[in-house]
């Protein structure tokens, strides 16, 4: 298997994050996105969703996906938003069958998307 | 309203929000104008808002939060009638039309949905700030107004009382009652009435109503004004009042009190009670054979029971157009023996234990026509 390396601009458009959005949202910081995006692997809350959704605690996994929704939304993911919002609005109305489904395809989204940030150079 | 809370010097934002990157993304927008403080759950917020209270200028709150969350702070800042001049702003990835509702309804002025549009924010709140800030300036203003008016209304009511004074001084004058009869009636009045609340706490008599109802017994009399000449000073020679005559006098009681009802503002004044009281009830008798309405035992209004026994005294002890003057003795004997008309006992008790020393302040010395300052 071929270790990609790809630029920080390269992982945005794999990542399809819109650049320039992002960035206001950052005040321009360009920094500080960097920074967060490259930690997003390290944040807990998507170990937070997978345990919770293990033990099938679907209180807490609507917390954890609910928190992974505000951070998508902010880091600009967006498949990852709008899995985490379909998820939460089937979690909400008790259709536990499609709301494994959506949780299933969060989960392979997130790993999908730390793959990524993982080969950043 | 906590007056230090000055405007235009709050220079910090509070974030209370358990995500960091939530944090960080305000935190970046604002920080070129304000200190930031940061809290990542509802307990250490309040904690920072409390140690910062004064100098805040806006409070970012998300809902979902261990510890404490969003709408517990809300409470909180509730209770310290914070939201009236700290506006706070809900940050929420929740956006859905019961949360808004609920947020609104706890007191927050802006919900601002997640993920953020930074500049629309940074207007919407640097907007809000500037409202709250013009809001709190005026809020201040106006209280410093209110101090001032409050100033220069106990300073109407000082002149109003001192024309009531007079008028009452002139009505008097023209009884061509010997002396100062009303100041010694207000002297009188006080003593009974200190002398009451000693030996009967059950009267409630505090030495502020105390100073009130000697000042309202000034009036007593005000309703002579609407008395005739020639029955109000109707010398001896010419006998007694005639029972019309009489029915006539008895109405100086209650012209005076539509006398004092027709003085606009009266009403507003805390003497108003008092100064009606004495002068409808001043000739009423503890056995109900008093005028104008035969009230009885302590229906009289302690103030009208008080003014009359110092009335009766002040008018047996002084020379009058239609009768001679008594003795002190003479006069407390008749008081005792009810020839003036029946009086509270509790009353009379006081007025036994303290009449001698008031003779001798106000008649000994300095009497037979002398002038007492009221």
């Amino acid at each position: 298997m071929y270790h990609i390396s790809m630029t920080f601009d390269q992982a945005l458009i794999a990542l399809n994050i819109n650049r320039e959005e992002t960035l206001r949202r950052f005040s321009g910081n360009m920094e500080l996105m960097k920074h967060f995006i490259l930690q997003f692997p390290q944040d807990k809350t998507f170990d937070q969703f997978q345990k919770a959704y293990k033990e099938e605690n679907w209180k807490d996994v609507e917390n954890a996906v609910h928190t992974l929704k505000g951070i998508s939304g902010n880091l600009g993911f967006t498949a990852m938003y709008g899995l985490t919002t379909t998820l939460v609005t089937h979690i909400r109305a008790g259709d536990y069958e499609e709301a494994k489904k959506f949780a299933a395809e969060l989960t392979d989204c997130c790993k999908n998307v730390i793959k990524i940030i993982g080969q950043i150079s | 309203m906590k007056d230090n809370h000055i405007p235009g010097i709050q220079k910090k934002l509070l974030i209370i929000d358990d995500t960091e990157v939530n944090r960080v993304l305000l935190r970046e927008a604002f920080c070129k104008s304000f200190n930031i403080l940061e809290a990542d759950n509802g307990i250490k917020g309040l904690s920072l808002f409390k140690k910062n209270e004064t100098q805040l200028a806006a409070i970012f709150l998300d809902i979902i939060m261990p510890e404490l969350d969003g709408f517990g702070v809300l409470l909180e800042l509730e209770k310290h009638d914070v939201l009236r001049r700290v506006p706070v702003f809900l940050i929420t990835t929740e956006a859905s039309d019961s949360v808004v509702d609920r947020a609104y309804k706890y007191g927050v002025v802006d919900v601002i949905p997640k993920p953020f549009n930074m500049e629309i924010i940074q207007r919407r709140v640097m907007n809000i700030i500037e409202l709250y800030n013009n809001r709190n300036q005026l809020e201040t203003l106006f209280n410093q107004q209110m101090h001032v008016l409050s100033d220069q209304g106990f300073r109407l009511q000082e002149n109003l009382w001192s024309i009531i004074e007079g008028l009452s001084a002139t009505v008097e004058s023209r009884s061509a009652e010997t002396g100062n009869h009303i100041a010694r009636v207000k002297n009188i009045t006080g003593e009974l009435l200190r002398s009451l609340s000693v030996s009967h706490p059950e009267y409630n008599l505090t030495e502020s109503k105390i100073e009130l109802i000697s000042r309202a017994s000034v009036l007593h009399d005000i309703g002579k004004i609407s008395i005739p000449d020639k029955i109000l000073n109707k010398p001896a020679s010419e006998g007694r009042l005639t029972p019309e005559e009489f029915e006539i006098m008895k109405t100086h009681t209650t012209n005076g009190c539509k006398l004092l009802d027709s003085i606009k503002g009266i009403k507003n004044s805390s003497i108003y009670s008092y100064c009606y009281d004495i002068c409808r009830s001043h000739h009423e008798k503890w056995d109900g054979k008093g005028y104008p309405d035969g009230l009885k035992g302590n229906d009289i209004p302690i103030s009208a029971q008080v003014v009359s026994l110092a009335d009766v005294y002040d008018a047996l002890i002084s020379k009058r157009v239609y009768k001679p003057a008594f003795s002190h003795k003479e006069a407390v004997r008749m008081i005792n023996d009810g020839e003036c008309g029946m009086f509270n006992p509790d009353l009379l008790e006081g007025f036994n234990r303290t009449i001698d020393n008031i003779y001798d302040k106000l008649y000994r010395k300095d009497f037979d026509g002398q002038t007492f300052k009221i």
